[in-house]
């Protein structure tokens, strides 16, 4: 039973990663705010991270990290490479050292979050060799980081409400 | 609980190893088989997406009608549709089909020389500061890479992957995209450019103006026909002023597209043209320029 429910789990994981990715690149469905739009499938890899063990944390973070290859046109496995050793990292925190809620959730998203979208700026603006670098941090990257922040919050719903009902701790 | 544990970190450096081949495979292979495959899988489902959108679009867009107006349109439009209903059946389709292909066809009667290939805008990265995105069109479309983007109203971008069935848009606000371009009235030439604090205004540079520039406030731009890769005359846009440089003597123009690449949702891509891949073709007399770069030279070099 309890194994039954662990793939249940997984398979919805995997579903919500599909239809958040499918969400954010739409175009026109998400609005923009400063010009900048949510990474949804960043917070969704993020969460699940946070209520599950190391090796399907990294894994699903991976499978996200993919998705965002493709829709981001970054080198295919770039975002895979820091999703998956992030979200193994936070597993292993949320797991060991930190008692995981909603507070404890938004402080986790706040770091993890900032480290993701810190590393897009770096990789793929200011390693681009892009100008105005600094301006791009504040008026495009910045805002990603709230809105992709303020979207912890539904994605953390949702992987409560999937603990609750498909169990895990 | 698992926790931190040596097998973890085996299974962690073995997933990093594996990914870290992957990228560095990745560029050195172009469209990559990895790239291809979640091409292949994504892009109809961003396909799906964005019809399920529009069609939601359209059926919250009700006006602001009372609630009196809809019942007693709803009672009219099911009578009619209970009338029409046969011959309804493909008539939005064809409607919309038609729609398209009257496009195209301006656009080809405008351009006879054109090979065009109709495309949807299906996906936009909300980590793309530069608004590049993904249509739904790629290798078995016939398009290419360097293939120009265009819409009925101007340049939009250039082609910059391409796979089975999707391919990536460089749009014309990103830092890399260099345009050959020449303001109609004058003759003066330069390189229509970006970057990031322009493509936040949704605006583009004329580069490589002289001190005596007779461009004005109003005067339209289009593509020079330099470098190749877009044909001469498609329009990109409309000046807004003109500034002097900052890093050399020379002047630029600000320059609002035509195409509002933002929130674009139908594009061309031209597969080919006359002069096609020709780096001299059609190639404009340059501004004298003595002191700027030569924008022809940049734009055989830039445009990209």
């Amino acid at each position: 039973m309890a194994e039954r429910k662990k793939w249940m789990r997984w398979v919805l994981y995997a579903v919500q990663l599909l239809v958040l990715f499918v969400l954010q690149e739409t175009p026109g469905l998400l609005p923009f705010v400063m010009g900048a739009k949510p990474m949804l499938i960043l917070a969704a890899a993020l969460t699940i991270a946070m209520v599950e063990d190391c090796v399907p944390a990294m894994a699903f973070g991976i499978f996200a990290g993919l998705l965002a290859d493709f829709g981001g046109g970054s080198a295919m496995g770039y975002h895979a490479l820091v999703f998956g050793v992030l979200c193994f990292l936070l597993s292993g925190l949320c797991g060991t050292r930190i008692q995981i809620h909603l507070f404890t959730a938004i402080l986790m998203g706040l770091w993890s979050c900032a480290v993701a979208v810190l590393l897009d700026w770096l990789v793929l603006y200011v390693a681009r060799g892009y100008s105005l670098a600094a301006y791009a941090l504040l008026n495009a990257y910045l805002p990603i980081y709230f809105y992709t922040l303020l979207m912890i919050f539904p994605c953390y719903g949702l992987q409560f409400l999937n603990r609750r009902f498909l169990g895990r701790r | 609980m698992e926790k931190f544990s040596s097998r973890t970190f085996k299974i962690l450096i073995v997933a990093v190893v594996v990914l870290l081949g992957i990228l560095i495979y990745s560029p050195s292979a172009g469209s990559s088989i990895f790239a291809n495959l979640f091409g292949t899988v994504s892009a109809p489902l961003l396909t799906a997406g964005t019809s399920m959108t529009e069609g939601a679009k359209e059926f919250v867009d009700l006006d602001g009608m009372s609630r009196e107006d809809l019942k007693a349109l709803y009672l009219e439009l099911s009578e009619e549709n209970r009338k029409l209903r046969e011959q309804l059946v493909d008539y939005y389709e064809m409607k919309e089909e038609n729609a398209s292909y009257e496009n195209i066809l301006s656009v080809k009667d405008a351009m006879p020389d054109l090979s065009l290939t109709a495309a949807s805008v299906v996906g936009r990265d909300p980590g793309d500061v530069f608004y590049d995105f993904t249509i739904d069109r790629g290798s078995l479309s016939g398009i290419s890479v360097g293939d120009a983007v265009i819409t009925e109203m101007g340049v939009v971008g250039v082609v910059e992957e391409v796979y089975a069935t999707s391919s990536r848009v460089r749009s014309i606000l990103s830092e890399e995209t260099q345009i050959g371009a020449i303001a109609k009235e004058t003759g003066e030439s330069g390189v229509i450019s970006s970057d990031i604090q322009f493509a936040n205004s949704g605006k583009v540079r004329l580069n490589y103006l002289t001190r005596d520039t007779q461009v004005q406030p109003g005067a339209i731009i289009t593509t020079s026909g330099t470098g190749g890769m877009f044909p001469g005359d498609l329009l990109i846009g409309r000046v807004d002023s003109v500034e002097r440089s900052n890093t050399d003597s020379s002047f630029y123009a600000i320059v609002t597209p035509y195409v509002d690449v933002k929130t674009v949702s139908d594009v061309f891509v031209i597969t080919d043209f006359d002069g096609k891949g020709d780096v001299q073709a059609n190639l404009p007399e340059p501004s004298p320029s003595p002191e700027a770069e030569d924008p022809a030279a940049t734009a055989q070099k830039g445009e990209a």
